[in-house]
């Protein structure tokens, strides 16, 4: 019995040692939590972006960290589920704890997080689209994509300029997708346009003629298709195969070289919004994008396969993140807000951020280019 | 609205097409081996995925697809040598289990030799529509009935007309009964694996182009495959492809007219109408005499 | 041993932890009737099964013409001449009465039934022997009466063309006047040259065509003889015979 007594005791002395050293350890280290959708649906968001940040600490801490400390990364995987990604906030604050969080992945998973992390009072930058998470502004949560409403607001603004005032809309079903439907539904009236046709998909679905054949008989002048996946590149192609000769915009939810190769032929004339980095070799060598996209790219491709916005807005935020720590000397969680907050022309690969207590984004809608689909090849429109 | 009507048709019977195949797969294996394979869908996915990789290699088209049959008749005979056999006289719930976690392990393999993307095969004969009747057709489209047609006439002709069919067929009937005729019953068993690995693999080359692919495009068609299967009475090969047209033609009238977000919730609704008022599907047996 | 088609020597098996042939050893000479007579559950049955290798053997030895055959597969040992119509009659329900003759002659298809000729011919033969199966040729099996699904499963077990035919429980289940057909036509089988093991309940009318037969009793032969000789003996009159017709 004694002896059983003694044994829990060393056990127990054990375990206190090894959480008193780890949090000496932390002393010595800045800690970055993360909380990403490396597998599951949303894994082509999660997968670029995780590897984006591992490869940049991996980086950093070869040329001596920052402010003389290393940086650790400590990253659970969500799978976009934002059940789990509650349980690894509470992981990251309480067991690990983190200094700062950069996630999630998706707009679920950020907004399931947002009380707890005011309750923790983190400061947490996410990599999720939706306008939810800054509007209205919460004191520890920014993000750093584009808006679904500024890439509707692009969309838009181009079709006006081409004398459009009757537009199909076609959606998948994802938050994405839905929260795009919502602020293109919203936005239209502001640049006279309406909506004349509202169809949507399963995203999963490998046939969406039927609904464009509803589209077909409308009186639409263009159609916008907010959706991202393979679905978009099917839409695409049931344009194509109905013999519909409408303009088509995609939103920058398709921005990448798959779109296109899936796509084929019927890409041709597509066009949307996108950030700069999907077009970083076209973009003109006065861009002031330019170096900053370049230099990412150059370092991505270097070691993994196509860029893409997702692992930009991961290079954004972890960008602010350490600009911040250097601002605030240190990773003081109020002072550390207050620097991200007071973000200032910062060239990123997304845009040029200039955040503000009302605005924990910071991008104007100008940092999207307009590009159309030409020949198989993106091509920035004026 | 008749051009309408006919343009659901076309897609409901492109997709349906597909869906008839898989379920014919599942037919297949059920008859000889009374298992239920939740694999099937990994089948056309590792039939399209591999396909597109020969095809990437810079193989013709066609002997990237028979390539990729080949591939995939392969997993076919392993998922029964390695999975199914070894689990000889376990129960139905059992060998369910087995396959869904083989399709599991499938989709993980896929996952690492393909990664996340999505993958596609250029059309068999150019993507010029043609038009009829108001409506327009993608000659991937013809493609997709005309083959789907032709397979499955030489899978009932199988079974109708060869005695190696009709040997598959006693294996399902009765095990004992068709060993003490001279039946090997395990080489039927690997065959009917074979077989069905072989149509899922067209079937996957088929539609690539249309619905393209990726390492997880299995679990959709396979649930799909498996409706078909059971709406049209499970071990009837005509049941499987009655099954599979009208899945396809519900889910493309449903999306037409009411609306695609509720169109897998309608053709679900119907199959578990029709197994509510016919327990064993539109052709099933009423009485199946199993042994 | 150089004149007995099948010899079984010391044959055990058992079904999980019972034991239900035990040491069990018969004798079939080539041309014989052997009947093999015994009460339910005797473990009749699982012999036939041994013998045509869908039941394990625990221990034990089967010849077949001197060869040991106990560690063939099914098809081959029904590739060496043994083929049987098993008890219950198991034909295969949804195919037609054709398909079950043809694919009763499955071990034939690369020798002596490889072409459709052949084949329609062996068919023929057995319309011959029972020729309500011609009737009902394009029907499917399982739509049969009881005794036309008898005649199917012994029809199928002869398209095999076995030297050794094996038949469980012919009798079962049948309407007597069916039974004095069957027998008669078993008998018929054995005069033409198929050598014959019969499983009967029905000891009096096996007894009554055999030339010999064994009496089993819980895995163990407890009687043999000529079938005159057993016929005439009191033991089995009172065992086996009191209650059959
Ligand atoms: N599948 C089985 N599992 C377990 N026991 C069995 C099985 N089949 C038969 N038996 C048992 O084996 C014994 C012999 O059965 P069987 O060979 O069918 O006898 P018979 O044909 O002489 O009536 C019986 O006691 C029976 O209960
Ligand atoms: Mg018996």
């Amino acid at each position: 019995m004694r002896s059983k007594i003694a044994t829990l005791l060393s056990i127990t002395s054990l375990c206190c040692s090894i959480m008193i050293s780890s949090q000496v350890y932390a002393g010595d280290t800045i800690k970055i939590g993360s909380f990403l959708a490396v597998t599951g649906g949303a894994s082509f968001l999660g997968d670029p972006e995780l590897k984006t940040l591992q490869m940049y600490i991996d980086k950093l801490n070869k040329e001596g960290g920052v402010l003389g400390k290393k940086i650790e990364l400590v990253h659970y995987d969500t799978g976009g589920n934002p059940k789990k990604a509650v349980n690894f906030i509470k992981r990251l604050v309480k067991k690990d704890r983190v200094d700062v969080i950069i996630g999630g992945s998706t707009s679920g998973t950020t907004l399931a997080v947002a009380p707890l992390v005011k309750k923790f009072k983190i400061p947490m930058i996410s990599l999720a689209g939706s306008i939810k998470i800054v509007e209205p502004t919460q004191k520890w949560l920014f993000k750093v994509p584009h808006t679904d409403r500024m890439a509707a607001a692009k969309v838009f603004a181009d079709m006006q300029k081409r004398g459009f005032t009757k537009v199909a809309l076609i959606s998948g079903s994802g938050g994405f997708d839905k929260s795009g439907r919502t602020q293109s539904l919203a936005l239209a009236s502001k640049y006279n346009i309406q909506i004349v046709a509202d169809e949507s998909y399963g995203n999963k679905d490998t046939d969406m003629t039927a609904q464009l054949t509803k589209i077909r008989a409308s009186d639409a002048q263009a159609i916008l298709n907010f959706g991202f996946g393979k679905a978009p590149a099917i839409v695409t192609k049931n344009i194509k195969q109905l013999g519909i000769k409408l303009p088509i915009y995609q939103s920058h939810g398709v921005a990448s070289k798959k779109y296109i190769e899936l796509s084929g032929d019927a890409a041709n004339g597509v066009r949307l919004p996108a950030a700069a980095i999907v077009v970083a070799n076209e973009l003109a060598d006065n861009d002031i994008q330019k170096k900053v996209t370049m230099a990412y790219k150059t370092q991505y491709e270097a070691k993994y396969d196509q860029v893409s916005s997702f692992g930009a807005h991961a290079y954004d935020a972890l960008m602010i993140t350490l600009k911040a720590i250097k601002q605030a000397k240190g990773v003081d969680k109020k002072a550390l807000r207050t620097a991200i907050e007071r973000t200032q022309n910062y060239v990123g690969a997304g845009g040029i951020f200039n955040m503000s207590a009302d605005d924990h984004m910071g991008l104007k809608e100008d940092s999207f280019k307009l590009l159309e689909i030409v020949d198989g090849r993106w091509q920035i429109v004026n | 609205m008749s051009d309408y009507i006919l343009q659901f048709l076309i897609s409901g019977i492109t997709v349906g097409s597909i869906y008839a195949l898989v379920g014919l797969g599942f037919t297949i294996i059920y008859n000889a081996s009374d298992v239920v394979n939740f694999a099937q869908g990994e089948f056309v996915m590792i039939g399209a995925m591999s396909a597109v990789s020969f095809s990437i290699a810079g193989i013709p088209l066609i002997i990237a697809i028979i390539m990729a049959m080949m591939v995939t008749v392969l997993v076919g005979f392993a998922l029964n040598q390695f999975a199914i056999k070894p689990a000889k006289g376990a129960s139905v719930v059992t060998t369910i289990i087995i396959t869904i976690g083989a399709s599991i392990f499938l989709r993980g393999a896929a996952l690492l030799i393909w990664g996340k993307d999505f993958y596609s095969l250029p059309a068999f004969s150019g993507e010029q529509p043609i038009h009829i009747a108001g409506a327009t057709i993608l000659p991937q489209n013809l493609w997709v009935m005309g083959i789907s047609v032709l397979l499955v006439s030489a899978v009932l002709w199988f079974f109708k007309y060869t005695l190696l069919g009709k040997a598959i067929l006693a294996c399902s009937c009765n095990h004992t009964a068709a060993q003490m005729v001279g039946i090997n019953v395990g080489k039927m068993m690997l065959l009917s694996y074979g077989l069905s690995a072989m149509l899922g693999a067209l079937a996957g080359v088929l539609i690539v182009p249309i619905t393209f692919s990726s390492y997880d495009a299995g679990i959709m068609l396979g649930l799909k495959g498996f409706s078909a299967a059971i709406l049209g009475g499970i071990g009837n090969p005509i049941g499987a492809i009655v099954g599979g047209l009208l899945l396809g033609i519900l889910e493309s009238l449903g999306a037409g007219f009411i609306s695609s977000g509720y169109k897998d919730a309608i053709a679900f609704a119907i199959i578990l109408f029709v197994l509510f008022v016919r327990p064993s599907g539109l052709l099933g047996h009423e009485h199946q005499e199993r042994v | 041993m150089s004149s007995s088609l099948l010899k079984i020597s010391n044959l055990s098996s058992s079904y999980g932890p019972v034991n239900v042939l035990n040491k069990l050893s018969i004798e079939v000479h080539a041309g014989e009737l052997v009947a093999l007579v015994g009460a339910n559950g005797a473990g009749k049955t699982t012999l036939l099964r041994c013998i045509s290798g869908v039941q394990k053997i625990t221990s034990g030895h089967i010849y077949f013409s001197d060869k040991e055959i106990s560690h063939l597969s099914t098809d081959q040992i029904v590739s060496c001449g043994i083929s049987q119509s098993p008890e219950g009659r198991q034909v295969f329900a949804p195919l037609s009465v054709a398909d079950n003759l043809l694919l009763g002659a499955y071990s034939l298809r690369k020798k002596t039934l490889k072409t459709k000729e052949q084949q329609t011919h062996a068919i023929e033969n057995i319309y011959q022997l029972f020729p309500i199966l011609k009737e009902k040729q394009a029907h499917s099996a399982g739509t049969l009466s009881g005794g036309q699904q008898q005649m199917l499963a012994i029809g199928r077990a002869l398209m095999a063309q076995p030297s050794l035919l094996l038949l469980d429980e012919p009798s079962m289940g049948l309407a007597p006047l069916l039974v004095k057909e069957i027998f008669s036509i078993i008998k018929k089988l054995n005069e033409q040259g198929t050598t014959v093991l019969l499983v009967e309940q029905n000891a009096k009318m096996a007894l009554s065509i055999a030339n010999r037969a064994y009496v089993i009793e819980t895995g163990q032969v407890t009687l043999s003889g000529n079938a005159d000789e057993l016929l005439g003996n009191k033991a089995i009159q009172r065992a086996y015979l009191g209650h059959s017709l």
